[in-house]
């Protein structure tokens, strides 16, 4: 049972928010302002805060701020504003995710179950030979499997091969005609155009939200790369 | 004292007491000065006078023409002839031998001075005595009291006539102080408004013309005529005094007002002549201006023309004057112009240039150009100065317009921010509709267009601060080295299935090849993104969708073709205008801005956004 802070000045979005949270079987706790949700997370054990950007007060920046000088509970930042500098920054100060409004549930759902995944097993992590693991993602190369976030990832054998191939070098971009040549181990002529086919799968597989990958990225005009975001 | 010096009554008692006191005084200095003191005069009455000066001079009057007529007549008939003397004289005439031959005198007869009074012609001589005492009321008698008029005040005549003088001069002074006064304040009235000149040159007649009656009249015996002479010189000096101090009296009246100078015939004239000098001034200038004005006037052509017709009639003129005397001069003049007329023509051509220099910069849409217009024909400066007032005018319409482009995307931001909250709850509330159990099918349809509705208020939103910003130039374009094969492979890739979803084939061509150019990455994937979109939409299923890559005039192309479902009834450029659909997309989802922000975003990287419609066949091609 995880407790779940939902910090919004949006009465609205905040039952809103709690009656999907509560659908998954999560207790949940609401703030309306910054100072709210700090002294709330004083009294009670939380698991993991939902905050909204834009409040009247303390605003979710600070409040996230404040938040990371005594606790490392997963925070996700909802802001309004989907400038990357209101992004970079909402991550520079603490935060483990974003989503920008108007947000889907779904999404939402999705995000708050990978964070929790993750700070469950914090620490409990151990990694075995062969083993290749980034930000949530681990391939087992022996067992030839893979898990995201510990929960198993079922993946073409072309597509597990692109994966090894990204996760062994991250931060490297890969073109598609590098990636051909390295995974199918052949001249790549035209049939590299296949590459891309096979990228959007492995992001629909490991991306909350494929068109906004924060894992597997695409860099337009020059390939793939797989990288954590950074903090 | 005010009152003394601006009344006419006493200042005309002081002239005249002045005039008087200074007679007064030029006849007691006459007196003093008039040398009747011999070293050794003590004594008054007729022995003294006969020792005196005057009694010498009285004596002597008659004595030359006496002899002379005497020493004429020697020889006439009845002759010698001795004429008659004046009275009270008598006379002793020698011959060269010194025996008498003549002898008028009485037993009065008294000899004057010590040694007598001589006069001597061819020889003879002749002697002068004074018969004394005289007749009374007698010329003599009237010297003989003249005389001891004069020795007996001989001692007052320097302080009388001192302090004659003394008091003259203070009545001057006085009369100095009252001149120009009226009780009205300084004023000059009657005769001192006359011009000055004017003025003066009659006091200069008057006295002038005393000092004339004295000149002609001062011959003859004065002595025999003291009374008569005295009157005569007192009134002229009188007449001469008055005219000078009244002309003393004018000219401090004068000087007292305020522009005294005014008031003459100099100033009258010098004001005149002046006037004259710039009336013709005037005119002079007048004519050059409405000459240069007429030139100026002229348009253009003729100011040439006129120019080029002066040119040629000077080198005419020049060249016939080479033939003819001193030939060399005029050539080297007819050289000195010529060369004057290219050094101008080139001079005008470089202006020209400068012109065209401006203008083309202008037309490159440089505005900040300013051509140097500081030694330019006034026609040039002109044209110079429009062109810089159009740029000028360009540069505000620019500025105002990016103003308030950038005032619109702050106000389309922050309203779509302010929109994204509550589009947050209507979203999640249908959303938490669907998943009830509603019995009744037309409450579920209903859910269905608020999911419909409100998915696409979310796209239409964000597109518009996408929009806005695109257009405004409110997004970072980073540009970096971008291999449009690699891009096109990977948006066939990430719209494989849609295409597929659709009914579309997709054929790619990537030609092989250097296909990099310098553009931002992310902001290329939006205009392909957004293209790729539309082709999803609105292609005709069953169809294939071309994603070619070419070259064009040295220039790197996308082209996207596709076969449009619906026949389109609006010409391409408009579909790139924001908010506009073809009609029959209407009820589709989307924004109606796709292909605005693509089109913006081409721009944003210095590449333009191309549409053609032939007959179905929509084709879009991003330039770079």
């Amino acid at each position: 049972m995880y407790t779940i802070l939902i910090c919004d000045d949006e009465p609205d979005i905040r039952s809103a928010l709690r009656i999907y949270l509560t659908g998954e079987g999560m207790d949940v706790l609401e703030a309306g302002t910054g100072a709210e949700a700090l002294e709330l997370i004083a009294e009670h054990t939380v698991h993991l805060v939902l905050m909204d950007v834009m409040m009247p007060g303390m605003d979710g920046m600070t409040a996230t701020a404040r938040l990371r000088e005594q606790s490392n509970v997963p925070v996700i930042m909802i802001t309004a504003k989907s400038e990357d500098g209101d992004k970079i920054l909402g991550l520079t100060v603490g935060a483990d995710d974003y989503i920008t409004k108007p947000f889907n549930p779904l999404e939402v759902m999705a995000r708050v179950r990978a964070q929790l995944r993750r700070y469950a097993r914090l620490g409990g992590m151990t990694e075995k030979s062969g083993t290749l693991a980034l930000g949530g993602v681990q391939m087992d190369d022996d067992a030839k499997r893979v898990t995201l976030h510990g929960e198993e990832v079922a993946l073409t054998p072309t597509e597990y091969d692109i994966l090894r191939l990204l996760l062994e070098n991250p931060g490297k971009v890969f073109s598609s005609r590098e990636i051909y040549s390295r995974v199918w181990k052949d001249v790549p002529v035209a049939a590299e155009s296949t590459v891309p086919v096979h990228i959007r799968h492995l992001r629909e597989k490991l991306e909350i939200d494929p068109a906004n990958p924060r894992l597997l990225k695409v860099v337009w005009g020059k390939g793939y790369k797989l990288e954590e975001e950074k903090r | 004292m005010k009152k003394m010096l601006e009344s006419r009554g006493v200042r005309v008692l002081a002239f005249l007491l002045c005039l008087v006191f200074a007679v007064g005084t030029a006849g007691c200095a006459f007196c003093f000065l008039y040398n009747y003191y011999e070293p050794d005069q003590t004594e008054g009455g007729q022995r003294g006078f006969l020792r005196n000066g005057l009694a010498w001079s009285y004596a002597n009057e008659d004595m030359w023409s006496t002899l002379e007529l005497y020493v004429r007549t020697l020889d006439d008939e009845g002759g010698p002839y001795l004429g008659t003397p004046s009275e009270g004289i008598s006379f002793v005439i020698l011959d060269p031998d010194g025996e008498v031959v003549a002898d008028t005198r009485t037993e009065k007869a008294c000899a004057v001075g010590s040694d007598g009074v001589y006069w001597s012609v061819e020889g003879y001589t002749a002697r002068a005595f004074l018969e004394l005492p005289a007749r009374r009321g007698s010329p003599l008698d009237a010297c003989v009291r003249l005389y001891d008029f004069l020795y007996n005040g001989r001692e007052l005549f320097l302080p009388v006539g001192a302090a004659l003088g003394l008091l003259a001069l203070l009545l001057f002074v006085f009369l100095m102080a009252a001149a120009g006064r009226t009780p009205e304040g300084i004023r000059l009235t009657g005769l001192h408004r006359w011009p000055w000149e004017i003025f003066a040159g009659c006091l200069v007649f008057l006295a002038v013309g005393l000092a004339w009656v004295v000149a002609e009249n001062s011959y003859g015996s004065q002595i025999r005529h003291i009374p008569m002479y005295a009157a005569l010189y007192g009134t002229c000096g009188l007449g001469i005094g008055a005219a000078a101090l009244l002309f003393c009296m004018d000219l401090a009246a004068r000087c007292k007002v305020a522009g005294w100078w005014r008031n003459t015939v100099t100033f009258f004239c010098l004001k005149w002549l002046w006037r004259l000098v710039k009336w013709c001034w005037r005119l002079v200038r007048g004519f050059f201006r409405g000459l240069s004005r007429l030139v100026l006037a002229l348009p253009l052509a003729w100011k040439g023309v006129l120019l080029y017709g002066g040119f040629t009639f000077l080198n005419v003129l020049l060249t016939l004057g080479a033939d003819s005397m001193r030939g060399e001069a005029w050539s080297f003049l007819l050289v000195v112009l010529d060369l004057a007329g290219l050094a101008g023509v080139i001079w005008v051509t470089l202006q020209l240039k400068k012109l065209q220099a401006a203008g083309r910069a202008l037309a490159a849409g440089d505005l900040a150009y300013n051509a140097d217009t500081k030694h330019m024909l006034p026609a040039l400066r002109e044209h110079a100065e429009n062109l810089g007032a159009a740029s000028r005018g360009m540069t505000r319409a620019v500025d105002e317009r990016m103003k308030s482009e950038r005032f619109k995307t702050e106000l389309i931001t922050n309203v779509s921010h302010d929109l994204k909250t509550p589009l947050t709850s209507i979203v999640n509330y249908v959303d938490l509709l669907k998943k009830e159990e509603i019995d009744n099918p037309s409450a579920r349809e209903y859910i269905e267009v608020l999911d419909r509705q409100s998915q696409r208020l979310k796209k239409l939103t964000t597109d518009l601060v996408d929009a806005s910003k695109a257009s405004s130039g409110a997004l970072t374009v980073a540009p970096e080295d971008l291999d449009l094969s690699e891009l096109l492979r990977q948006a066939a890739g990430e719209y494989a299935e849609r295409f597929s979803l659709a009914g579309l084939e997709c054929v790619l061509s990537t030609p092989p090849g250097n296909w990099v150019v310098r553009a931002d990455g992310r902001l290329t994937w939006r205009v392909l993104d957004n293209l790729l979109t539309n082709t999803v939409k609105y292609a005709l299923p069953g169809t294939r969708v071309y994603l070619d890559l070419l070259r064009r005039e040295e220039k790197t192309v996308i082209a996207v073709k596709n076969v449009s479902r619906e026949a389109l009834n609006i010409p391409a450029e408009e579909l790139m205008e924001r908010f506009v659909r073809g009609d029959a997309s209407r009820s589709t989802d989307g924004s109606g801005l796709g292909l605005s922000i693509a089109r913006s975003l081409m721009e944003l990287m210095g590449g333009t956004l191309q549409l053609t419609l032939d007959g179905d066949l929509f084709k879009a091609e991003m330039v770079f």
